[in-house]
């Protein structure tokens, strides 16, 4: 299982079954040997073996495969439409999609690409690519607020070779730019991050570590308090450390569902 | 040997917590050292962390522990989290650097025993470690006490330069003592260790299976030197010669509809009747074509048919030792009386042709009869709160010593029964990575990772 999504707005657990080319879902308080609630599978659905899964719980879509679904997509159901690139995260406010592409290399290889929802728009409107991103591989990927929360695995041959972290950029950042936070790396603990999620009540970023076969919980404040700025690239230094010194001007960019 | 850790906390605890002295002082002088770079890109780095929430564990509370450090290993996990901790970052993060600490770490810090094979000759028990990446050698005889911490392995294998990871499948040459290794689907490696092999050694030799032959469950043929490697991702059986090594293709491949094959997990072959025994957890989809690549290695998923995936029930199928291609099972254990859930390890007792079953999720282990076919009840069953099985991913049968070997992944034990043993018995012997009663976190590669916002859990799935 190398995906799982918790949607709170119906309280579903969604998770892809890659061997059997199918996508499930459990209720939220499933537990032990639990038959899930719906299962996507079929020749219709056109599903390979799915490795990630998504959900836009905005527009009650799920997402796998760059195929997109309703959400109550049950049995043998054809996608409703396709997508550009793998998609990785939902940006509902925007009606963006973050995805990636590329990848494995060395460090600056492969890129987050900010596309729109529409499928009438063929090109992304923003790419975040080049050495400074220190991108090797996109790992899972949350937007929360404007805020692009992505896991970045090291070179996955190599072991313990420093590089992996977990990387925020704003959701208006746009080519070869440095991440405004790193979170767990590099050099640092996290050696081959997988899972991500956050934890907006609490403030934390949740990542699983495959290497150290562990859950780290990241305290980071500073990613819930503010919304990054479309006008600049950059925050000023002052900014970030006082927590937000100019007006932010969107104040209310991210819908939080728990807000 | 066994050793008591009590007196070892005080002095873990003064040691951690300077530690974290050394490294919060470390970085507070990289904070000011870098403030001056006004120009620099505004990257922040959170978590200077490291070794020292590793002090923070909750079960290093107990005072009867402290941190394991087996005396023939030349890394503990310790100094390899250390590892690279004061090395410079990137020259492309020159901005300015927020340390902090992890809230909180979710880690087990004691092996996990995910499957068990023996060096009968030289009267050792050799079990992989899912959870610390090892492979740790035990004198066939430990036995844990009740009041020790764990009983500390005679030889460890760990370390970067190893190679091991997630190790679901050993085997050991009776003649030689080498070691062969599996390591589920993040390694396309089989690997093999000298008998002495200790600490962060390499192999001695590795045959690189391809990423649609990675490895799940292991086989040996060792009258006609063969080497069966069932691939979970493609539902295939891959063969190669015994002594191969390198890039060298399969000499033959098992896979298609007609198999039956799907999701195969653990493998035994019966070498009195040539049999070879595949335990199946039962999810597959088709591939495009019956006919196997040219170098016999497995269709992958880019020839999967689309839509074409479906659920099956757990099986045990067996095949001839020579069976190849598209070809059906000679007779398939499969439905509800045979309680199989999640099938893991299997093992033979050449003696009798009796099948012994580690059944994961039953938390049991299943011995059918040696022609066991269809919808059909063991014929007996190892389960219950004495057994102490919970989780059995490995199973081996010791016939020198008529002895039968569960590694227990749900509770750091391995436990020892007579081959005959049934229902709810005391093992002969328990040999513990971990204090007594300690269940395992079971977090083996979290590929992924989600908050459940309305119960303030995190899922983890495994």
């Amino acid at each position: 299982m190398h995906a799982i999504y918790y949607n709170e707005v119906r309280d579903e657990i969604v998770v892809p079954q890659q061997f059997a080319q199918a996508i499930l879902t459990f209720r939220g308080a499933a537990s032990g040997e639990e038959a899930p609630i719906r299962v996507l599978q079929g020749p219709l659905t056109q599903l390979r073996g799915s490795s990630g899964v998504v959900v836009d719980v905005v527009n009650n879509e799920l997402i796998t495969e760059r195929k997109v679904f309703p959400i109550d997509a049950n049995g043998n159901v054809a996608p409703i439409r396709t997508t550009q690139f793998n998609v990785l995260a939902v940006d509902p406010v925007n009606n963006l999609y973050v995805g990636t592409r590329g990848g494995g290399g060395e460090e600056g290889s492969a890129n987050i690409v900010i596309f729109p929802r529409d499928p009438n728009s063929t090109a992304p409107v923003r790419t975040i690519q080049g050495p400074r991103t220190m991108l090797v591989q996109v790992m899972r990927t949350r937007v929360h607020n404007g805020w692009i929360i992505a896991g970045n695995d090291g070179i996955q041959s190599e072991r313990r070779n420093g590089l992996s972290f977990v990387g925020v950029w704003s959701i208006f950042d746009e080519g070869d730019v440095p991440p405004r936070w790193t979170i767990g790396g590099p050099q640092r603990m996290l050696l081959k991050p997988r899972g991500l999620d956050i934890d907006v009540k609490n403030q934390t970023v949740i990542v699983s570590d495959k290497e150290l076969n562990g859950v780290l919980t990241y305290h980071v404040p500073e990613l819930f308090r503010e919304s990054p700025n479309p006008n600049r690239t950059q925050m000023r230094r002052s900014e970030v450390l006082a927590g937000g010194s100019e007006p932010i001007l969107f104040q209310n960019f991210g819908r939080s569902l728990r807000n | 040997m066994t050793r008591r850790t009590a007196r070892c906390s005080d002095r873990a605890r003064k040691a951690g917590a300077l530690l974290t002295i050394m490294l919060l002082g470390a970085a507070t002088a990289f904070v000011f050292s870098g403030s001056d770079q006004q120009n620099m890109p505004r990257t922040q780095v959170i978590g200077s962390d490291r070794i020292v929430s590793w002090e923070a564990f909750p079960s290093m509370d107990d005072p009867a522990m402290c941190p394991w450090v087996p005396a023939s290993a030349s890394m503990s996990l310790a100094a390899a989290l250390q590892g690279g901790a004061g090395t410079p970052v990137t020259a492309a993060v020159t901005g300015e650097r927020i340390d902090r600490e992890p809230l909180r770490v979710i880690r087990d810090p004691y092996p996990s025993y995910s499957v068990v094979a023996m060096d009968v000759e030289r009267g050792e028990v050799i079990a992989g470690d899912e959870n610390l990446f090892q492979i740790l050698v035990y004198d066939r005889m430990s036995n844990t006490p009740p009041g020790a911490a764990f009983t500390e392995p005679k030889r460890v294998i760990a370390g970067p330069q190893t190679g091991i990871e997630f190790v679901c499948g050993l085997y050991v040459d009776q003649p030689s003592g080498d070691i062969y290794a599996i390591h589920a689907d993040t390694a396309a490696v089989m690997q093999v260790f000298s008998r002495e092999a200790q600490g962060n050694s390499r192999p001695i030799r590795e045959l690189h299976t391809g990423s649609e032959a990675r490895g799940r469950g292991f086989a040996v043929d060792t009258k006609n030197q063969e080497l069966f490697i069932s691939s979970q991702h493609n539902s295939a059986v891959a063969v190669w010669r015994k002594e191969a090594e390198g890039d060298e293709p399969p000499k033959r491949l098992l896979q298609g509809n007609r198999t039956r094959l799907a999701n195969p997990t653990g493998m035994a072959y019966d070498g009195r009747r040539e049999l070879l025994f595949v335990a199946n957890h039962g999810q597959v989809s088709d591939r495009t074509t019956d006919r196997p690549n040219a170098d016999n290695r497995p269709l992958g998923t880019r020839e999967a048919v689309p839509g074409s995936g479906r659920f099956l029930p757990p099986s045990i199928n067996v095949y001839s030792r020579t069976a190849s291609g598209n070809t059906p099972p000679l007779r398939v254990i499969e439905g509800p009386k045979t309680l199989l859930n999640w099938p893991a390890a299997i093992a033979i007792d050449e003696r009798n042709g009796e099948l012994f079953v580690a059944n994961d999720i039953g938390n049991s282990v299943l011995v059918f009869a040696p022609d066991a076919q269809g919808d059909v009840a063991p014929i007996r069953k190892i389960e219950g709160p004495v057994t102490l099985m919970d989780s059995p991913s490995g199973v081996y049968v010791d016939t020198k010593n008529n002895e039968l070997w569960v590694a227990n992944y749900g509770n750091h034990t391995m436990t020892v029964f007579p081959p005959n043993a049934d229902g709810n018995v005391t093992p002969r012997r328990v040999i513990r990575s971990g204090p007594a009663g300690s269940r395992s976190l079971m977090i083996g590669n979290p590929g992924a990772l989600a908050y459940d916002t309305k119960r303030e859990e995190i899922l983890a799935p495994n």
